[in-house]
């Protein structure tokens, strides 16, 4: 643990985000339109800033619509966020044209959730393989097959699966096209987006200790989304947590999982069922569901749950402060 | 972060290839012939192709050649389908209107197809004005019926087998750009989708390479049964007289000429009648076939 | 045995097609006692819905039933009319589904669907509306009265759980099916969930089969549990038994390729391969294939169940290897 902190510290920025911000448009209805209701919008992430190390995993958690895949996907322009800038080896990737963004994207890959519509169904592995080869030229045209060769034997399927189409593999094997189609390009970071939560328990294992031996050897840097907290833990050197749209708190693993600060943190990590059945509690920690992300309330976005919340907490919002090093929280209890 | 390989995979690598064309085909081959539905229609429709390529081969007699000894003759040894009022040789003219016909029915399918496809694919990709805009076109194009633009189109630019065509070409594009834009709808949201944006693609990559081959296959299935549409329509139009111009030999036109003396000669109607409902039958068949063929391998 | 409220021995069923022949459960036995949560433990496509589905048969047409038998209370299920088995299903027991979107009629109120459920009970108008109300407040649903005239699409993922729990326990059955009931729900959601299905048990006294893939909820929610592989019953007892001393290779994998809890970075030991496919068994143990354990004997023969303590039963040839093994937790 202490290894990873170090290595944190003096290591440098691969992606500085700042302040990204990224609005989705509600649809108006004729009524709407009708009465002059206000134009709604969904806030998905809201003025999040952050600095990606290289080599180093970073977990993001929280709740489904807390806006963690949405980070992910404006951080390297798949979806083009409101405003907000995001530095790639000193580049504002927000800011460059089509044609150049299609070539620094080559350093940003992603692995999908579900791993059967992450793959285009009427393309056999060699074929998705050697196109992403190709079309950046990787290698040279005739280095391709030996190139396929050592993708497909990286992630551990066999060569002669390779004119096979996806229907034809199961859930875990096509996770691992999808990670060797990432690494085809060579890319500097790999955004994970729940790659093992559509697999089953005894396939994830698999999946879990091929990206960490994927990322030892090859140092590439790891955005890794989830909401299995086991897992986080497990894969991840530094992990932030979200909540309606806004970092909430970020630390080092261990620390972050040994000594949470934010109460949201905390009973998030609590609600995770225990694996030791005799530690059963009655009653649940938190009560209620997360507010809409349309219209949030006024002042910090978990007070309506919280049961520290004390005056200020329902007046402002609380800022992302450095409350001991290299952990940072947004509340005002701190 | 470049792997070496080793010499062994290099080879096993290239010996792959070479077996993966030969398996496609065969796997196709034998897939085709799993689907009684497809090998059915393909030998109706392959029947018809071989009479339309060398109709001489199968009758001497020459389409219009006028007998005045052979009027309105019933079926006989002689004359298979009898003869029409002029008498003319009724198996000859239906046979050489076979090329006609399926000419017709294939080019007023496919030039629709190739531009419905294509618009439909920039629609639904690009959305916003673009969409609108098509779509719009497509709606004025819906809410007239299929046959009354039709004619409206001919009656504008006059009868002829040419204006028939372009009318066609005209009208039936619409059906190909909505079925292919709400396909392309439902794809371009698909995690494979933005994979390949992720990968940097461009949108023309995304567009042919990805998007397509996977909306293809109903549009294709469409166009199968929308070839009988479009032979049925052109029957149509020639049987009201604003299609195929006398004495070229065409089904519709043959009905057409047949329904004034429906009662005393019911040959000059029924066998171009059926050999219409055949043809139909076989492209059905094969659209039929093709669907569950198509649906098959994409699982 | 008096306490057993569900008996099921020897259950065999199969889907059969043109093309295969799907074996879907085979040979399964299992008991449910009055009271309990009894969890059916499996990755997906293991048969454990299936098991359920049997359970009620609720099947597809292409389901074959192969033998055994089903008893409730003593009777026995298999081989009733739909008449008979309506009586029972919904009223004795009932069942929760996972897909919340489709398990729900959109186009009802919430207040319609739970009155459908009291059909063929004699109330009144009144009675009912009552009896709604407290179905919601007793599965923690605030304000009741205004939320009964609501439609499903209207209430969020938990609530929508927690109206399916209240459809399910309307008729008072005295057992559960829960399948996944958790699964699509966030963490902080599942527990209170998690919580709410445990308080509901103590207070109306039902049994529960739980269905899910989800160590974390087993543990938390299952008295006694059983693993099922492959349309099997590999290993069964109680949850503590089971969770700190494994006696099957398969539970033994599964629990170890689980991350643990106190932050340890070791390999994560997984097992290697996939499952294999229900139309196409091997003839011996199925999980020999991907066993570290397995000698000639696994791949030739189907090992029985044996009893390896007290209520501890494990369908291997080797368990004895297994005699040392560490599983999640130590007592």
């Amino acid at each position: 643990m202490s290894e990873y902190t170090l290595k944190n510290n003096n290591s440098e920025v691969l992606l500085s985000v700042k302040h990204l911000r990224k609005e989705f448009p509600i649809k108006q209805t004729i009524f709407d339109i009708i009465q002059k209701k206000e134009k709604k919008k969904l806030t998905a992430v809201d003025d999040v800033s952050i600095d990606i190390y290289k080599g180093e995993n970073l977990g993001i958690v929280g709740e489904s619509g807390c806006g963690k895949t949405t980070f992910a996907k404006s951080a390297i322009q798949l979806y083009k966020p409101n405003s907000g800038e995001v530095f790639f080896e000193g580049i504002d990737i927000t800011k460059v044209s089509r044609r150049e963004l299609r070539k620094l994207c080559r350093n940003f890959q992603m692995i999908f959730q579900d791993p059967f519509s992450s793959l285009n169904p009427r393309m056999s592995v060699r074929d998705v393989l050697s196109e992403a080869l190709t079309v950046h030229k990787i290698v040279e045209k005739s280095k391709v097959n030996t190139k396929i060769a050592n993708l497909i034997d990286m992630v551990g399927l066999n060569i002669d699966q390779l004119d096979r189409f996806p229907g034809e593999f199961s859930g875990g094997q096509q996770q691992r096209i999808g990670i060797a189609r990432a690494l085809a390009l060579n890319p500097k970071l790999i955004i994970a987006d729940e790659p093992v939560s559509a697999l089953d328990v005894s396939i994830q294992a698999q999946i879990i200790n091929l990206i960490k031996d994927l990322q030892e050897r090859l140092g590439i840097t790891f955005i890794f989304i989830s909401h299995d907290l086991r897992v986080v833990r497990y894969v991840t050197t530094r992990v932030v947590v979200m909540y309606l749209g806004k970092i909430i708190e970020t630390a080092d693993t261990e620390k972050l999982y040994r000594n949470p600060l934010h109460p949201y943190t905390k009973i998030l990590l609590e609600s995770n069922p225990n694996l030791d059945p005799r530690k059963r509690e009655k009653k649940s920690l938190i009560e209620g569901e997360p507010p809409s992300p349309i219209d949030l309330p006024k002042g910090c976005r978990f007070c309506k749950r919280c049961k520290y919340a004390m005056d200020i907490c329902h007046e402002k919002e609380p800022d992302l402060k450095e409350i001991r090093p290299g952990h940072k929280a947004a509340c005002f209890k701190l | 972060m470049d792997i070496r390989c080793s010499a062994v995979a290099d080879t096993s690598a290239k010996s792959f290839i070479e077996k993966k064309k030969q398996n496609i085909l065969i796997d196709t081959f034998i897939l085709i012939l799993k689907s009684k539905a497809l090998v059915i229609g393909l030998i109706i429709i392959g029947i018809m192709l071989v009479l339309a390529l060398f109709p001489s081969v199968f009758t001497k007699f020459d389409p219009n050649y006028i007998d005045g000894n052979a009027i309105m003759l019933s079926p006989c040894t002689t004359h298979w389908f009898g003869t029409d009022m002029y008498g003319r040789d009724l198996f000859s003219r239906v046979i050489y209107a076979t090329r006609l016909d399926l000419f017709i029915g294939v080019s007023a399918m496919f030039v629709p197809f190739a531009i419905g496809t294509s618009l439909g694919l920039i629609s639904g990709y690009y959305g916003g004005k673009v969409d609108a805009l098509i779509m719009r076109i497509v709606d004025i194009l819906m809410s007239f019926p299929y046959m009354v633009l039709c004619i409206m189109i001919v009656a504008i630019i006059g009868a002829g087998i040419k204006s028939l065509l372009i009318a066609m070409w005209l009208v039936d594009w619409k059906n190909y750009a909505r079925l292919i834009r709400s396909e392309v709808m439902i794809v371009k949201n698909s995690d494979f989708i933005q994979a390949a944006k992720v990968m940097g693609f461009s949108d023309k990559r995304i567009l042919l390479r990805h998007i397509l081959p996977n909306v293809l296959s109903s549009a294709l299935v469409y166009a199968a049964s929308d070839i009988v549409v479009c032979m049925m329509a052109s029957a149509g139009l020639s049987f009201l007289g604003i299609g195929v111009q006398p004495p070229t030999p065409e089904w519709g036109a043959l009905i057409a000429l047949g329904k004034t003396s429906l009662s005393k000669s019911w040959w000059q109607s029924f066998f171009p009648g059926i050999f219409l409902i055949l043809s139909g039958f076989g492209f059905s068949l094969i659209g039929d076939g093709m669907s569950d063929l198509l649906r098959t391998r994409g699982r | 045995m008096e306490n057993n409220i569900l008996e099921v021995k020897n259950l065999k069923m199969h889907y059969v097609s043109k093309y295969e022949t799907v074996k879907a459960i085979n040979d399964i036995s299992f008991s449910v006692k009055k009271g309990e949560t009894f969890g059916l433990v499996g990755e997906s496509g293991c048969g454990k819905s299936s098991v359920c589905k049997t359970l009620l048969q609720l099947l597809p047409p292409n389901a074959k039933f192969m033998g055994g038998s089903i008893k409730y209370k003593g009777k026995e299920l298999i081989g009733l009319s739909n008449k008979e088995l309506q009586k029972i299903r919904g009223r004795e027991i009932s069942m929760s589904f996972q897909e919340l979107m489709t398990a729900l009629n959109p186009v009802t109120k919430v207040k319609e669907q739970i009155y459908e459920q009291f059909i063929g009970l004699k109330m009144t108008k009144q009675e009912k509306y009552a009896k709604a109300v407290n179905l919601l407040k007793l599965v923690g649903i605030p304000s009741p009265e205004q939320r009964l005239e609501e439609y499903v699409h209207q209430f969020s993922g938990g609530m929508r759980q927690r109206i399916m729990i209240a459809i399910a326990l309307a008729a008072q059955p005295s057992m559960l099916l829960a399948d996944e009931p958790t699964t699509a729900l966030d963490v902080t959601i599942q527990d209170q969930i998690i919580k709410l299905i445990n308080s509901l048990k103590e207070t109306l006294g039902m049994s529960i089969i739980l269905v899910t893939h989800d160590l974390g909820v087993v543990s938390q929610m299952c008295d006694s549990i059983a693993v099922m592989y492959a349309g099997s019953i590999v290993e069964t007892g109680d949850t503590l038994t089971i969770f700190s001393k494994p006696r099957h290779p398969y539970t033994e994998g599964l629990i170890r390729s689980m991350p643990k809890d106190d932050g340890s970075k070791d390999r994560l030991e997984s097992i290697e391969g996939a499952p294999p496919n229900l139309n196409n068994l091997p003839k011996g143990c199925s999980f020999a294939e991907r066993c570290k354990y397995a000698t000639e004997i696994c791949i030739n023969q189907m090992p029985p169940l044996k009893e390896v303590g007290e209520n501890h039963y494990s369908k291997c040839f080797h368990t004895d290897l297994l005699i040392n093994s560490k599983g999640l937790i130590e007592l």
